[in-house]
């Protein structure tokens, strides 16, 4: 047991910074420009969970569901399996977790009624998560790599992608007791991921703190006016 | 004579005095090298360590990255790499290197890291085709981890002819008393801790004991993971540094490691292939005596 004490966070980190980084433009650069394009289709889902339900509306809805589990598998399959998991023995638990959590998405979204009069509180902390996940991470990787391939996007990496879908779950208005099913996987990867980057001493790890801070607050409002 | 020659040559006199395990001319060609008292096994006393930098997964440009800092230790005279199955893909990524260089004359030591005592074999057999090569030179229990199992199945490999040497790890001064009570025991050809001028618990207890039973000590946290040396990093070296013909903080470090009076091999890691050549030449020229050795301690813990 005294040997344990003497151990710190880093002394369970196995790579680099610079190997993480790459993990990330060996990604994009995979598979660009459809970083962009699923941005973009992000924001359109952002933009139907945001305006007044109606029957389209609730249609399009019902179908971000199906978008959102294709993306969560794409994320496990390509960059968790693929390159993560080789440096990493985390990430190929974050992998099952991933695909567990797209069963699980998959199982509410077939299940889940709608809901109307959603609450407005909840409505702005979920936007803002979402907004997190689909614009703040972009723009704070090319800040940092000066290229577009060098940032982290929603859909293509697995943290820009929780975060977005905390931000949904909490637009979409679900019971507390379903949200709060939905929300552990995303929750415990983002901390893993965060305690990650505080051993980079990257400030981002912050950003991720606070939106997992922002998804349990969410979580506690009401879901209805 | 002056103070100094006299000092560089005590130290040169004092290591040859310690070498049951460093027979005459352990230090021909220039450089310092280590020989293995069971086997007879001479090696060049630095070596390469894989530790985070080699856990580059399948990403092919840093794959060659890590194949180019191969290529420039083995350059500059390196031969032991190691390795473990704890430390991600660095097993595989030195199966690449070695396939690509076309080199086979690695000492490879490596490790066994499974708390199963039956899983080790299988583990050996598959670390040994990550990294391509027939059989190991060293296979070692990484951090004590089911030593009580580990260690006979090594000791019977080493004896049907399908491993070279045998031995044990530890590292961040952790379990130094069950180590030596080990290394009492058992007739180990290496052993392998942490060293440093900074942490020097080691002097105390298990680098006289491996002197004692002519064990080489690999030696590993050289530069404490990068912390020492990026704590150094421009700050100038102290004047006596040019005298021991060493131009980076990281070849005074290594040289204070190396001239301890057991056979110390150091095994610092790195991305940086010119770091590798500068690692290796650190066991070339003059070495530091005991009051030089202090006078370094002293100079990095006063930074």
């Amino acid at each position: 047991m005294e040997t344990w004490t003497t151990y710190r966070l880093q002394d369970f980190l196995l790579f680099s910074e610079r190997v993480y980084r790459r993990l990330f433009e060996a990604q994009n650069e995979a598979w660009w420009p459809l970083p962009i394009i699923m941005t973009i289709i992000g924001l359109a889902i952002l933009a139907v969970w945001l305006i007044r339900s109606s029957k389209t509306i609730d249609t399009a809805r019902q179908m971000s569901w199906g978008l959102m589990i294709a993306t969560i598998v794409f994320v496990a399959v390509t960059f968790l399996r693929s390159r993560y998991a080789p440096i990493s023995p985390i990430a190929s638990v974050g992998y099952w977790a991933f695909l567990g959590e797209a069963v699980l998405l998959a199982f509410v979204g077939a299940t889940a009624e709608p809901v109307n009069h959603r609450s407005r509180a909840r409505l702005m902390v979920g936007g803002s998560l979402a907004a997190i996940g689909l614009l703040a991470y972009p723009a704070i990787g090319y800040s940092r790599s000066r290229a577009l391939t060098g940032a982290e996007w929603f859909a293509f990496a697995p943290d820009p992608t929780m975060v977005a879908l905390l931000g949904l779950f909490l637009m979409a208005g679900a019971c507390r007791l379903r949200l709060a099913i939905l929300m552990i996987v995303p929750i415990v990867w983002l901390i893993f991921s965060a305690l990650t980057l505080r051993v980079f001493g990257d400030p981002v790890s912050w950003l991720l703190f606070g939106a997992i801070a922002l998804a349990v607050l969410g979580c506690l409002l009401p879901a209805q006016r | 004579m002056t103070r100094l020659n006299r000092r560089l040559f005590l130290a040169g006199t004092a290591a040859a005095s310690v070498m049951p395990i460093l027979p005459a001319g352990a230090q021909t060609a220039g450089m310092v090298t280590r020989t293995v008292s069971g086997s007879g096994a001479t090696l060049p006393a630095v070596g390469l360590g894989s530790w985070i930098t080699f856990n580059v997964g399948n990403d092919p440009v840093l794959l060659d990255e890590c194949a180019a800092v191969m290529e420039a230790f083995f350059q500059a005279g390196g031969r032991v790499i190691d390795s473990s199955p704890m430390y991600g893909s660095s097993q595989g990524t030195i199966g690449y290197g070695l396939e690509k260089l076309g080199r086979s004359d690695v000492f490879s030591a490596d490790k066994v890291w499974t708390p199963l005592g039956a899983e080790g074999r299988e583990q050996v057999a598959e670390s040994r085709s990550l990294w391509g090569v027939p059989n190991f030179s060293l296979l070692q229990v990484h951090n004590l981890v089911s030593w009580e199992d580990h260690l006979p199945m090594l000791f019977q490999m080493k004896e049907e002819g399908a491993l070279s040497h045998v031995g044990i790890t530890t590292s961040h001064g952790r379990r130094h008393e069950d180590f030596a009570r080990i290394m009492e025991r058992h007739p180990l050809d290496f052993v392998q801790f942490t060293y440093n001028p900074v942490d020097r618990e080691a002097e105390s207890r298990l680098l006289p004991l491996a002197a004692e039973r002519g064990m080489v000590a690999v030696i590993n946290r050289p530069f404490q993971q990068g912390q020492l040396t990026r704590r150094l990093e421009g700050e100038p070296l102290p004047g006596f540094a040019a005298e021991l013909e060493a131009e980076t903080w990281a070849q005074l470090i290594l040289k204070f490691i190396l001239s301890h009076p057991a056979a110390t091999l150091p095994i610092p890691a790195t991305t940086i292939p010119e770091h590798a050549a500068e690692n290796i030449a650190a066991a070339s020229g003059p070495m530091p005596d005991d009051a030089m050795r202090e006078e370094i301690a002293a100079a990095i813990a006063n930074i």
